[in-house]
């Protein structure tokens, strides 16, 4: 290898708006222009490393590792690693850094001197420590490369040489090159780039834009000077340099200094405080055992054969520790009676469901061991722990972090990067494009994407009104295309909170995230992954919270005791209400999709549920595979098999594969995988982010068909399966536990419908409809709700029980514009003693505010207080209400209200519906379609109950108050909308014409009036839309 | 009693016209809000004819004159505001039955500018009777008025009276502000430049003399005339600091039209000073004289006509990386006191030499030898000496480029020379247009 | 050269060859000046007066009067009579070195001995820069430039211009009389003699 030039002061974007490219750019250019070894040092960060370090593995280039340090005064001080003890240096570091509070955010020489072992540093290019000091003269700068040089020692600095064509810079040149020979120390010549090929000086102008918040006509100076500093391969450097020869070299000659890899980052696995006289995995098998023991009842062998077989695979990886972290937390949660359940891959390990982590058998659903955990592909677990949304999840975290904070354990970092419609506003705003050309242009935008991009793009701008010989819109939609991906910042986590264990801050550097006291990684979620970190998912699900709420209620109301775990299995009401689609609240089976495809499938075991829950997704539909799974299930079309051998695998799905597990069996029987090879395959499918992995794994997959003869349509018809469904497949061990939730929840929708509804409405908002529709559902379910009432209700819904009967009580969280805080007093002041009136009531509960207390009279929770007169109305209520908090003056204070009957009229029962609505956004009064029955029924509306009486194909009319509007992707265009009247909700399917037609009737009014034909299939109901009109 | 005129279509109908329209009927004129006047009729009755039809009898003349208006008369203003506003067509309402026309009016059409309370106070108290189900006129006069004092206050009952009608006040009559314009239709019209101008400067004495008894100065002037053949010419100036001295105003007019020959004879002219207040400059004891502002003002006049009108100001060198970011601006001797705003990032420690611009940048043909340029020679130069000579030393390549996104698109490759004829230069080699230019002397 | 304008009323006529720094000069001389917080005007007769270089070398921009010719040698005299007799300017400067010397000297004399009194009796300094010497009597003093010498930087694959030297030679100097009788610190014998002959 002659001396060839490594590029080793690259920066990539995710120094966030200062880099143009991603590190897999800008390895893919350095291979092309054979650079045999690249650095990326990223603004006081690390983000892009593992996805550099394994774009760089594949490229085979020498990927070496470092950062641009900010110092005090705002110059920026490059820094590579050489060895293990310099990676943990600079994680420190920038760790200290970041963790500084105060906005003077930048490294001291005394940090630099605590960490610099192990380190080499460069002067740094025009923006470099050396530079900023040239400014005020040589002596300086010749002072500050000395203070360098003393830091990191004279044998780890490089003084570095960058040509741009520029004459302040060919005088910093000048200036250092003389200071090198002056203090004896090597040079080195780099071209500091910051995009990868020259064309994107663009993008990072329009970057450099966003940064400083103004657009390319004010920006001036702050735009690139020229676009020079792209990736330059060695000829074009040697000719830059050819009068210091030796900076060239010394690319090498550092480079093959520079041994440092990402490859072991040096992370260990977490220690668990364990008992004296046990190491980890002793105590990680004598609890197994033990919870296997309560688990599997008898504890037959199949099962300890499989225990034993996890266990020593856990043993030899060393990952004992983690698991018992895990249990740590499972137990603390049940300690606290907070729901918890394991999901994802973690459910097809036999040790997860004896310590309690999961609650599905996989020995039972005979599930795929490789998928949790294969020695030989190095993939370690990744265990998803569901908990109830809410101050609960908060909770655990509070605790994890108390306990494990100091030892490791911190969020992973969510990059928030430019996607479709920010993207476009942003490079709009940064182009000087006014407000309605910026619309327009995002509006293109999903035009652009919906439909294939390739079509001539001028007919799209034409019609949108803009024209194309303004270069700005040409450059547009280049700039946007490039702008894809790009990390835009540092985002919260926003679903799912993972934590990662072991020693972190010497493995990658944190920061702090935005919520006090919690620390974030600098890498994302599959960064860990790759990286081998050990991290668990904490997603936060509102259906687990309801179901505690539910289970609490029912332990203080019913006084009985009801444990999840263990509910009677095949309950008849339930899978009848399943069978009818009555199933409005219940977890993951209410949606209209859902509820159109129960009735046809008529669940009746608990894996009918596993097979509902999986069935409405993209994947089977995508993959066309719902259709022939209902028809098979319906007994219209025969059981059979894509390949004979696959019979014992699809046996339980009817010959159609609906699961990821499935699709890897078929995979491993069909192209002859390893199960390793199995779980790639489902990763680089489940990867979003390249295509060639994709095409690599689907031609190993047909060469290993056609070695088994499976040939022509046939493995076409198995690849395109596969294919379609990996992207988006359901893992079966996942839907078996959302499949649990979605029974419990069921079960006590059906035997406890008032401790279920009222936890329900206290944790909106959640699932497909609205608290008020969930209300008119339950009551047509004979459940009676009662008003909202200042002297009985709490902030949270709670049930009533009224001799013997249950009721549900609205809580006072469901008056808009009612403050928590206010309501809590107004419980509080309830204790001493009932209110006897209301103006004894707005002196008792200070903190109410007067639009407050107007809203409560409005809603009528003032109606029931005992001092008022009998017939009381919310008229009255307002009356006294507005008297209440005029600041009458001592005078006037205790001259009792003459005008204490108000001569204010009654609401009319239409004004009562409309106040309710207007104040708590649902009514427990008769639905409003109520109102108007009389004279809809004239005009031949149909109720919604009534439609069940239609035959197939007959013209019918229905009303009703617009509940739920879908327009799915994958229905090509199609609109279905769900209807609600006061007997029931009827489904709309609407034609893209028609849609087209009455487009802004559809998207703005909530109250329609629907003529159409009613397709009235095998118990499934809808009217396809022919007519629309307005209520 | 009082007439209400209410302009239906407010976006096109020009209000002065209104205003004016309405005071042929009666001196004494109020404009409420934008779109209305209300006039005092009281003793009118023989001017106006009686006021029952009077409504009707304006209608009809408005519409004859193109304004779409309504009408309404009632014994007082804001009766009347409320009725023109809100009732479909003119009326006139007997005195004490203001309730029964007004009766069904909804109460958002109460104006906050009669209640006087801000809009947002009228919104809260509409909101609350709305929550009260009153929602017109009517049952808000019908309401106890001590009930509605101890809930809305006295805003409330100012309110309620409005919907009775029963208010009682007088209008508030408009004054104008004093202008300093002189316009007249000339006899004869003036076909000639120097008559136009003896015309005007009378003019000009009378309006400084006028501007002198106010104590103010021009601070700018607009000059409006009007051509036999229907064409015109308008002149507007604004000056940095008022000018008080006629002689220096005059001679300002004089430099202002002097390009100014008139195709046809000048009909009709109109002379306006904007009025300005003198602005005192104390000048220190130290501080050097800084040239007077008005002898300043004239001298910059007369150059500007000699050199043309961009050419001469102060410098300033805008943020931005193009090759010639220069920019002049308007000299002003009152800047002494900004702090110079442009001097953003300080300049880099590099010694720079001194440059002159050569504006427009001189065509040269370069000869390169190993990608550098080893002779140079200009072709014509016009009035500028050209260069000619073989390259004894040469610095660079420099590139700059910028302004991707538009027309002012550059792309550039310079180079500093040092010739045989003792020239130092920097010349440019344009990307774009493959063409050498010498733009700037190194001296 | 600054003892020199230290002098109000005076008329200098600097000229010089082509690139033999007298540039440098005058702006170091217009930086002092704004310092000064005075304001000084530049007749510009070929556009060559460039803002940037001025702000390098410390020049306030705000107290400069900056009037482009674009060629026009005619209107560029008459602008400086103007300037000269609207008087409140402590520096005027007519730049016409880039006019080809022939142009130049064909400029009637009369207009140099028109400067010389309205500069007397406005108090301002006036400084004409020309590429040879033109105003003969006019001018109350006279001083030609010479480039002393260049200095570029790095190595020869990579130069850096970084100076332009001048030294300056007084052709003539004020006539001592009658400034000394006007009783102002004129320039007196001893400083023509102490300051660098041609």
């Amino acid at each position: 290898m002659t001396d060839l030039f490594f590029e080793l002061h690259a920066r990539s974007a995710f120094s966030f708006l200062e880099g143009a490219s991603t590190p897999e750019e800008l390895t893919s250019v350095a291979a092309e222009l054979d650079i045999p070894g690249l650095a990326i040092l990223d603004r006081d960060g690390v983000y892009g490393a593992p996805r550099f370090h394994i774009a760089a593995r594949e490229a085979g280039i020498r990927a070496h590792i470092g950062a641009e340090i900010t110092l005090q005064g705002g110059a920026r001080l490059p820094v590579l690693v050489e060895n293990k003890t310099g990676y943990k240096n600079l994680c420190r570091l920038i760790t200290t850094i970041r963790m500084r509070p105060g906005p003077q955010r930048g490294a001291t020489e005394e940090d630099l001197r605590r960490f610099s072992s192990g380190l080499i540093c460069l002067t740094g290019d025009q923006n470099g420590p050396a530079a900023h000091a040239l400014r005020n003269g040589f002596e300086e700068a010749l002072k500050t490369v000395n203070m360098l040089a003393d830091i990191f020692g004279p044998d780890r600095i490089y003084c570095e040489l960058q040509r741009h064509f520029d004459r302040d810079e060919e005088y910093h040149t000048q200036a250092i090159a003389g200071i090198a020979e002056k203090l004896k120390l090597p040079l080195l010549a780099s071209n500091g780039a910051c995009y990868a090929l020259a064309s994107e000086r663009k993008l990072l102008d329009i970057l450099t834009c966003v940064r400083n918040r103004t657009n390319l006509q004010q920006a001036g100076r702050l735009l690139c000077r020229n676009s020079e500093r792209h990736l330059k391969p060695h000829r074009l450097m040697e000719q830059l340099f050819r009068d210091y020869p030796g900076a060239i070299a010394a690319t090498r000659e550092l480079s093959s200094r520079l041994e440092f890899t990402l490859d072991d980052p040096g992370y260990r696995f977490p220690e668990y405080p364990v008992p004296a006289g046990e190491n980890m995995s002793s105590y990680l098998r004598k609890v197994t055992e033990e919870g296997a023991r309560h688990r599997y009842r008898p504890f037959h062998e199949k099962a300890r054969r499989q225990i034993k077989r996890e266990l020593d695979l856990i043993e030899k990886l060393g990952m004992a520790g983690y698991f018992l972290i895990v249990w740590d937390i499972v137990n603390f949660c049940r300690e606290h009676g907070i729901l918890v359940q394991g999901r994802g891959s973690a459910a097809n390990s036999a040790v997860c469901y004896s310590l309690g982590i999961t609650a599905v058998d996989p020995v039972g659903m005979d599930l795929l061991f490789e998928r949790f955990l294969s020695e030989e592909r190095g993939e370690w677990p990744d265990i998803d722990l569901d908990l109830p949304s809410g101050e609960q999840r908060e909770r655990v975290i509070k605790w994890l972090y108390s306990k494990y904070g100091k030892s490791g354990a911190a969020m992973t970092a969510n990059v928030i990067t430019y996607r479709g419609r920010s993207a476009a506003r942003e490079i709009g705003k940064a182009l000087g494009f006014d407000l309605s050309t910026l619309s327009r242009l995002s509006s293109l935008i999903n035009v652009w994407e919906w439909k294939d991009p390739k079509e001539n793009a001028a007919r799209h701008f034409a019609d949108a009104g803009l024209d194309l010989k303004d270069p700005r819109i040409k450059e547009f939609f280049q700039l946007y295309q490039a702008a894809q991906d790009l990390p835009r910042h540092l985002g919260q986590h926003s679903g799912g909170m993972v934590i990662c264990f072991g020693q972190l801050d010497s493995v990658v550097p944190l920061q702090p995230a935005s919520m006090p006291g919690r620390v974030v990684l600098q890498w994302d979620k599959d960064d860990c992954a790759e990286m081998g970190i050990l991290k668990v998912d904490l997603l936060g699900l509102g259906m687990m919270a309801v179901l505690e709420d539910t289970l609490s209620i029912i332990r203080s109301e019913y006084g009985e005791e009801v444990d999840l775990a263990h509910l009677p299995q095949d309950d008849p009401a339930v899978y009848k209400g399943l069978r009818q689609a009555d199933t409005i609240g219940v977890f993951q089976v209410e949606s209209r999709a859902q509820m159109a495809t129960l009735p046809r499938i008529q669940p009746g075991t608990f894996y009918d549920i596993v097979v509902q829950v999986a069935i409405i997704r993209p994947g089977p539909i995508v993959g066309k595979m719902v259709h022939p799974y209902l028809k098979r299930r319906q007994g219209k079309e025969p059981v059979e098999y894509l390949h004979p051998d696959l019979e014992p695998v699809l046996k339980r799905t009817l010959g159609v594969p609906l699961f990821q597990e499935q699709l890897l069996r078929m995979a491993m029987i069909c192209a002859g995988f390893s199960g390793g090879e199995a779980e790639e395959l489902r990763r680089a499918f489940g990867f979003k982010r390249s295509e060639q992995r994709m095409q690599h794994v689907e031609k190993k997959l047909r060469k290993g068909m056609t070695k088994r003869g499976i040939v022509g349509k046939q493995q076409d018809r198995i690849v395109q399966a596969i294919t379609s469904f990996a992207l988006y497949g359901f893992p079966e061990s996942h839907a078996a536990s959302f499949a649990l939730l979605a029974y419990a929840s069921a079960y006590l929708r059906c035997h406890y419908p008032a401790a279920f509804h009222a936890a329900l409405l206290n944790n909106q908002p959640m699932g497909f409809y609205h608290p008020a529709t969930i209300v008119k559902d339950a009551q047509r379910h004979g459940l009676r709700f009662r008003p909202i009432d200042v002297s009985v209700s709490d902030w949270d819904c709670t049930v009533e029980s009224v001799e013997d009967k249950k009721s549900v009580r609205l809580g006072l969280r469901y008056i808009k514009g009612l403050r928590e805080k206010a309501a809590r007093a107004i419980v509080e002041a309830r204790q001493s003693g009932p209110f006897r009136s209301i103006e004894e009531f707005s002196r008792r509960v200070p903190a109410l505010s007067k639009s407050e207390i107007a809203s409560l009279a409005a809603a009528g929770a003032l109606n029931f207080i005992e001092g008022n007169s009998p017939g009381f109305t919310r008229r009255d209520a307002l009356w006294q209400v507005e008297r209440l908090k005029r600041p009458a003056g001592e005078l006037l204070q205790n001259l009792d209200d003459s005008m204490a009957v108000s001569p204010l009229k009654s609401m009319t029962e239409e004004e009562r519906i409309n106040a309710d609505f207007h104040y708590t956004d649902l009514t427990i009064a008769r639905h409003p379609m109520a109102l108007r029955r009389a004279e809809l029924a004239r005009n031949g509306t149909v109720r919604a109950v009534d439609l069940k009486s239609f035959r197939n194909g007959e013209n019918v009319r229905v009303a009703g108050h617009v509940i739920a509007r879908q327009r799915p992707g994958t229905a090509k265009g199609f609109v279905f909308i769900s209807l609600e009247d006061e007997t029931g909700i009827s489904n709309i399917i609407i034609t893209p014409s028609l849609f087209d037609r009455h487009r802004s009737e559809l998207i703005n009014n909530r109250w329609l009036l629907v003529d159409g034909i009613v397709q009235n299939a095998d118990r499934v109901i809808s009217v396809k839309a022919t007519e629309i009109g307005l209520l | 009693m009082f007439c209400c005129i209410y302009a239906i279509d407010k976006d096109n109908s020009d209000y002065q016209a209104l205003v004016a329209f309405a005071s042929r009927f009666s001196p004494l004129v109020e404009e409420t809000g934008g779109d209305s006047v209300v006039l005092d009729l009281e003793g009118t009755e023989l001017l106006n004819g009686p006021f029952t039809d009077f409504p009707g009898r304006i209608t009809r003349l408005a519409e004859r004159e193109g304004m779409a208006v309504r009408a309404a008369v009632a014994a007082n203003p804001d009766a009347a505001f409320h009725a023109a506003h809100g009732l479909p067509e003119s009326v006139f309402i007997e005195p004490g039955k203001e309730a029964e026309y007004l009766g069904d009016l909804p109460v958002e059409n109460i104006s906050h500018l009669l209640a006087d309370i801000t809009v947002e106070r009228l919104g809260e108290i509409v909101g609350t009777l709305n929550s009260w189900g009153i929602s017109t006129f009517g049952p808000l006069a019908a309401l106890p008025t001590t009930g509605i004092s101890e809930r809305l206050g006295p805003e409330g009952v100012r309110i309620q009276q409005l919907a009775k009608g029963k208010t009682r006040r007088s209008i508030i009559v408009k004054s104008t502000g004093a202008v300093f314009s002189l316009s007249e239709r000339l006899e004869h019209p003036v076909s000639s430049r120097e008559t136009l101008l003896l015309v005007l400067a009378g003019y000009l004495e009378k309006l400084t003399a006028y501007l002198k008894a106010h104590h103010l100065a021009a601070a700018g002037f607009e000059l409006e005339t009007r051509l036999a053949d229907g064409s015109t010419y308008a002149r507007k100036i604004q000056f940095p600091s008022p000018i008080k001295e006629y002689r220096t105003l005059k001679k300002i007019l004089e430099l202002e039209i002097e390009g100014f020959s008139p195709s046809s004879p000048v009909t009709w002219v109109r002379l306006e000073l904007n009025p300005g207040k003198t602005r005192m400059i104390q000048s220190g004891l130290f501080t050097p004289d800084t040239p007077e502002p008005e002898k300043t003002e004239l001298v910059l006049a007369r150059i500007g006509k000699i050199v043309g009108q961009g050419k001469i100001g102060s410098p300033e060198v805008e943020n931005s990386h193009r090759p010639d970011p220069v920019r002049i601006k308007r000299f002003d001797t009152g800047s002494v006191f900004r702090k110079n705003r442009h001097m953003d990032q300080s300049p880099s420690a590099r010694k720079q030499p001194a440059t002159r611009k050569l504006r427009p940048p001189l065509a040269v043909m370069v000869w390169m030898g190993e990608n550098r340029p080893i002779r140079v020679q200009t072709t014509d130069s016009g009035i500028r000496k050209g260069v000619s000579g073989k390259v004894l030393v040469s610095a660079g390549p420099w590139l700059t480029s910028g302004e991707w996104w538009s027309k002012g698109k550059w792309e550039r490759e310079e180079w500093d020379l040092q010739l045989s004829d003792g020239t130092i230069c920097r010349v440019y080699h344009d990307l774009q247009s493959n063409r050498w230019y010498l733009d700037a002397i190194y001296d | 050269m600054t003892e020199m304008t230290e002098k109000r009323r005076a008329f200098i006529e600097i000229s010089g060859e082509r690139s033999s720094g007298k540039t440098g000069l005058i702006l170091s001389e217009l930086a002092q000046a704004t310092a000064r917080r005075e304001f000084c005007a530049v007749i510009d007769a070929t556009d060559s007066f460039d803002p940037v270089s001025a702000r390098n070398a410390g020049v306030d921009l705000n107290h400069i009067l900056w009037i482009c010719c674009t060629g026009k040698l005619d209107s560029a005299l008459k602008a400086a009579d103007y300037i000269l007799h609207a008087g409140g300017f402590s520096h005027v400067v007519l730049d016409i070195c880039d006019i080809r010397p022939e142009i130049v000297a064909r400029i009637p004399r009369s207009y140099w001995f028109r400067f010389r009194f309205a500069t007397e009796k406005s108090g301002a300094v006036f400084l004409l820069i020309t590429p040879v010497p033109c105003s003969g009597a006019g001018s109350s003093a006279a001083v030609e430039c010479v480039r002393e010498k260049v200095e570029w930087s790095g190595s020869p694959e990579y130069r850096l211009l970084e100076t332009v030297c001048a030294r300056t030679l007084i052709r003539k100097a004020f006539r001592s009389a009658a400034m000394i009788k006007a009783g102002n610190r004129g320039i007196t014998l001893e400083n023509i003699l102490n300051s660098k002959h041609k």
